[in-house]
C-alpha cells in the first residue's frame, strides 16, 4: 500500500472562522449554497483539514493549494494529480487523507455503534453474507461496519461512487473487485468510537 | 398503488431515517441528500425499504437519480407500474 497520511477531528474541535479563512472562493460559494447548517459546517471543516494536511505533505500552502471536484464529487488536486486526497465525515467527525504517488485513494469513517438496517444481501457478496452469518452478534456488528466502510473506501478510490454497486466489491477475506488489486484496504480506529477504512493502491 | 400513496410511503420512510423530518417543510425539488443530511448508508437504507414496501427492485445505478422528493416519487411510480405489468 502506498504511504497514506490520515487525520481526523471532531467537527466542533475546529474553529469555524479559522477554517473559513483558508478556503478558496469556490469552496465558500459551495458552502453558502448548502442549506443545511450541519452539512455546511462539516464541508468547511473537512476542506480546511484537508488543506492543512496537503500543506504538510506537498510543497504548497493550505490557502494556495487548488482543490477541484470531479463530476461524481471526488476531490482532487489539479496541480498535483499524482497525489490522492479523500474526505469522509460522520455527523460529528471528519476524516481526511492524502496519498503521495497515487490518485487511487478512498477513506470512509463510521461510528462503531451505528446500527445498520440494510439487508446484507442488498450490499454484500454471497461469500460475505455467509461469513457474516457465522459470527456472534457482537462480532457481526463490527464486521458489518468493516465491510461497509471498506466497500465505501474502495468505491471512493475508484471514483465511481454508488454507481459501482457495493455488492460488486468483495472486501473480505480480501478485496476483490474489477480493476482493484488485492491487499489495498486497512482499517484504523479513530478514537474509541469510530472506525476508518483506507483503500489505496498505486 | 397511486402516486399519492407512493408519496406517503416515501415521506413515511424518510421520517424513519430522519427523525426530525418536517414533511410539510420539505421542498419537493430540493436535493434530499443535502436537505436532510443523508449519507450513503441512509440512502441505501431508504432504498431498501422502498424495495420492500413496494415489492420492486431498484438497481444501484438508479439511486443517484432519486435526488429530490418529486424525482423519487416519479421513479418509484414508474418502477411500480413496470413491476405490476
Amino acid at each position: 500500500m502506498p504511504r497514506v497520511v490520515v487525520r481526523w477531528s471532531a467537527v466542533t474541535a475546529v474553529d469555524p472562522d479559522l477554517a473559513w479563512s483558508i478556503l478558496s472562493d469556490a469552496e465558500r460559494r459551495r458552502a453558502e449554497r448548502t442549506g443545511h447548517a450541519a452539512v455546511r459546517r462539516r464541508f468547511v471543516t473537512g476542506r480546511a483539514l484537508l488543506r492543512s494536511l496537503v500543506a504538510e505533505t506537498l510543497p504548497t500552502s493550505a490557502v494556495e493549494v487548488r482543490i477541484d471536484q470531479e463530476p461524481l464529487g471526488r476531490p482532487w488536486l489539479p496541480d498535483h494529480p499524482e497525489t490522492g486526497v479523500s474526505v469522509s465525515a460522520t455527523h460529528d467527525r471528519v476524516v481526511v487523507a492524502v496519498a503521495v504517488g497515487t490518485s487511487h485513494l478512498g477513506v470512509d469513517v463510521e461510528r462503531l455503534d451505528r446500527p445498520l438496517h440494510i439487508p446484507a444481501g442488498r450490499w454484500c457478496t454471497p461469500t460475505e453474507v455467509v461469513a457474516l452469518e457465522r459470527l456472534t452478534d457482537r462480532d457481526r456488528r463490527r464486521r458489518h461496519l468493516e465491510l461497509w466502510t471498506g466497500k465505501e473506501a474502495v468505491t471512493k478510490a475508484l471514483g465511481t461512487g454508488l454507481r459501482r454497486p457495493l455488492r460488486d466489491v468483495e472486501v473480505l477475506p480480501d478485496t476483490r473487485a474489477d480493476g482493484v488489486p488485492p491487499g489495498v484496504l486497512r482499517w484504523v480506529d479513530a478514537g474509541p468510537d469510530h472506525l476508518v477504512a483506507v483503500a489505496a493502491w498505486a | 398503488v397511486n402516486t399519492t400513496e407512493i408519496r406517503a410511503i416515501v415521506l413515511e420512510t424518510l421520517a424513519e431515517v430522519v427523525p426530525d423530518l418536517d414533511p410539510a417543510g420539505l421542498d419537493p425539488d430540493a436535493d434530499l441528500r443535502d436537505e436532510l443530511d443523508l449519507d450513503s448508508m441512509d440512502t441505501l437504507t431508504i432504498v431498501s425499504r422502498f424495495e420492500e414496501r413496494l415489492a420492486i427492485t431498484i438497481p444501484d445505478r438508479d439511486v443517484a437519480g432519486m435526488d429530490t422528493l418529486d424525482a423519487t416519487v416519479t421513479y418509484l411510480a414508474d418502477r411500480r407500474a413496470a413491476a405490476a405489468t
